[in-house]
Parts: structure tokens; C-alpha cells; sequence
């Protein structure tokens, strides 16, 4: 038996409560929700603050990294107060007075092999990451237990964003075998775009409205301000969601 | 037959391509068609090619909207047909 909606909760949210297919019900599905977010960087900024205020009732996000200065031209949960500090408590910290009515669980740790996979539990997961190796762990590990992964990435102007369902689309591990070398430059504002589009994929998939991107990839070009999307399809020697190359997906 | 391909070009592409998004190019194949703009635009290979001439991994391929793995560069295009190649990007 789902829990009322306080009159805050429902003032808060009255816009949100609104829309076709959410109402009270939607929301309370939003209070029940559990969310994993992988990264509090750029990304990861844009993401924790949308689901935040929407309402997802326990995010839980990874990130082993202390806030720097150089962070503060896209990371906007964070101030100069926060440097050298957690990002993942800095960030629970703010998200909390964002919205006071969910609980966040901040987890100061690197994603490892060892860790990934017992981090993910249940959850879906936002893949808010910023390097290939570990994007592939938690890929894996999103495989594994059979939940859905919002990935999103940047690089200059340019972002992408898809989503991907075990068993029904291609993976990370068909998208990416390798990665440009070197300190990725980034526009502070494209990080929020493709943060946003996650958030925004999350919502719908906790929802059970929509269309989610999936085998649908959303290009960004922030120099030239189009967006355009492409098919995806499962890599048939992908190593780890192709059953007759070795890969083990929960459905 | 050499086909007409239009490509469209990863914005992290523009540049080397003198500030083009999208470029036409004759080739049968998506191979040949990156090859043609390589030649065009020898700078490109920077962003497409290791040092002993391997497509680098972090190259996409997208015909006509679709994804296209590197077993089927060799594929034959139609005529008008349209590429997309583009570069893994990862930051966060």
C-alpha cells in the first residue's frame, strides 16, 4: 500500500501531477523509486538535480571523486565551498535541501570490478561516467541484473544519449571498443542537455509512459544546435550481451 | 559503379573537413568512402587511423540511419545513399 501524498508533496509537484499518465499514482511510483547514479561530474550534476525534483524517492549515487576547481564550469551542485570535498556528499548534501521530501544516499567510492555490480543491486542505473573502462563495468554489471542502463556522454559541443534495455537493444559494449586519448574538453552547458534527456528517460521508465530511447541514439551538436538520432542495433560478436559470443544478459 | 554518398560528418570531424558537416563523396563501399575523404582531407586520418593504418575502434559507422559494424564496411552502397561517421565521445 503505497503512502499518501502529503499536501507539500502535492503542491510541490502540481505541474508534474498534471501531465497524462502521471497523477498521484505516477508520483507515488516516483517516491517508490530506487535509482542508482554512476558519475556526479557533469553529467551527473544535471541528472541528480532533475530527479531530484521530480521526486525519485532514493537515489543513490556513486562517485569516489573530491570536488575541483576545475569542475565548476559545468558541475552545478557544487560552489567553491565544496572543493576538496566528496563530490558524492556534496552533491547528497544539496540534492537533499533541493527537495526534502527523497533521501539520497551518497556513496564516496570508485566503481570497481570488486564493488559494481553489488552497487547496482536492483536499481536502474544512470551511466554519468567520464571513462570508458568504467562505463564497460557498469554496462556489465546493468547486464547482469537484468536493469536498464540511461547512458549519456559528451565531448566539446557534442553529446549523445540512448538507452539500454538487457535483452532488447545493443549495449554499451556494441557502442564503444575504444575511446579518444587525453582531457576531454567540455562545454559547461552540453553536459546539462544530455543530463536532462537521462533524467527525462529515467522519469518515463519509472513512469511506464512514453517512448524510451532505446536502440536509439540522440546526437547532439551544440555548435551547429541540431539533434539527430540513429539506429542501433545488437552487435551479433558483441562479448557480452550476444549469447553465442559468451555474453550473459538477465532479461 | 561508383555511387554519390553523402556523408555527415561527427562534429569533432568538422574542423579537419574545413568547417563542413556534410560532405559528398563517390564510393561503393563505406571503406571507400572514408578513404576518399581521408585523401580529401588528409588531417582526417588523425582522427580515423592508428599509426600503422588501423581504423581506430572509436570509429562509427552509421549507413542510412543504421548502425554498421567494421565486418561490414565492405558492404555495397546504393546511389544517394547517406553515411554517417562519427567518434566516440565519453566524457561525462
Amino acid at each position: 500500500m503505497w503512502k499518501v501524498l502529503s499536501e507539500a508533496e502535492l503542491s510541490r509537484y502540481r505541474r508534474q501531477l498534471a501531465i497524462p499518465g502521471w497523477g498521484v499514482e505516477g508520483q507515488q511510483k516516483l517516491r517508490q523509486a530506487r535509482v542508482l547514479v554512476a558519475g556526479a561530474g557533469g553529467l551527473g550534476c544535471a541528472v541528480l538535480s532533475y530527479l531530484a525534483v521530480a521526486g525519485i524517492g532514493l537515489i543513490r549515487v556513486v562517485d569516489g571523486d573530491l570536488v575541483e576547481l576545475g569542475n565548476l564550469n559545468r558541475q552545478t551542485l557544487y560552489t567553491d565551498a565544496d572543493v576538496g570535498k566528496p563530490k558524492a556528499a556534496s552533491a547528497k548534501k544539496r540534492l537533499e535541501a533541493l527537495n526534502p521530501h527523497i533521501r539520497v544516499e551518497a556513496i564516496v567510492e570508485h566503481l570497481t570490478e570488486a564493488n559494481c555490480t553489488e552497487l547496482v543491486g536492483d536499481c536502474p542505473v544512470v551511466d554519468a561516467l567520464d571513462n570508458l573502462e568504467t562505463r564497460h563495468l557498469l554496462n556489465r554489471a546493468a547486464l547482469s541484473r537484468g536493469v536498464p542502463l540511461f547512458h549519456g556522454a559528451v565531448h566539446g559541443f557534442e553529446g549523445r544519449v540512448t538507452t539500454v534495455v538487457p535483452g532488447k537493444t545493443a549495449c554499451l559494449q556494441c557502442l564503444y571498443q575504444g575511446a579518444l586519448p587525453g582531457e576531454v574538453p567540455v562545454v559547461g552547458a552540453v553536459p546539462a542537455v544530455i543530463g536532462c534527456i537521462q533524467a527525462t528517460e529515467v522519469v518515463k521508465y519509472v513512469l511506464g509512459i512514453g517512448e524510451l530511447l532505446a536502440n536509439r541514439l540522440l546526437v547532439y551538436d551544440g555548435f551547429r544546435l541540431t539533434f539527430s538520432e540513429y539506429r542501433l542495433k545488437p552487435d551479433p560478436a558483441c562479448t557480452e550481451c550476444a549469447p553465442q559470443a559468451g555474453g550473459r544478459v538477465k532479461e | 559503379m561508383t555511387r554519390q554518398v553523402r556523408v555527415k560528418l561527427s562534429a569533432l570531424l568538422h574542423r579537419v573537413a574545413n568547417w563542413q558537416e556534410v560532405v559528398d563523396v563517390s564510393g561503393e563501399t563505406p571503406l571507400q568512402c572514408l578513404e576518399e575523404l581521408e585523401t580529401r582531407y588528409p588531417d582526417m586520418r588523425k582522427w580515423t587511423r592508428a599509426k600503422d593504418g588501423a581504423l581506430l575502434p572509436q570509429l562509427h559507422f552509421f549507413w542510412n540511419g543504421e548502425r554498421i559494424y567494421r565486418d561490414e564496411l565492405g558492404r555495397q552502397l546504393g546511389d544517394g545513399d547517406e553515411l554517417f561517421i562519427g567518434i566516440a565521445v565519453l566524457g561525462g
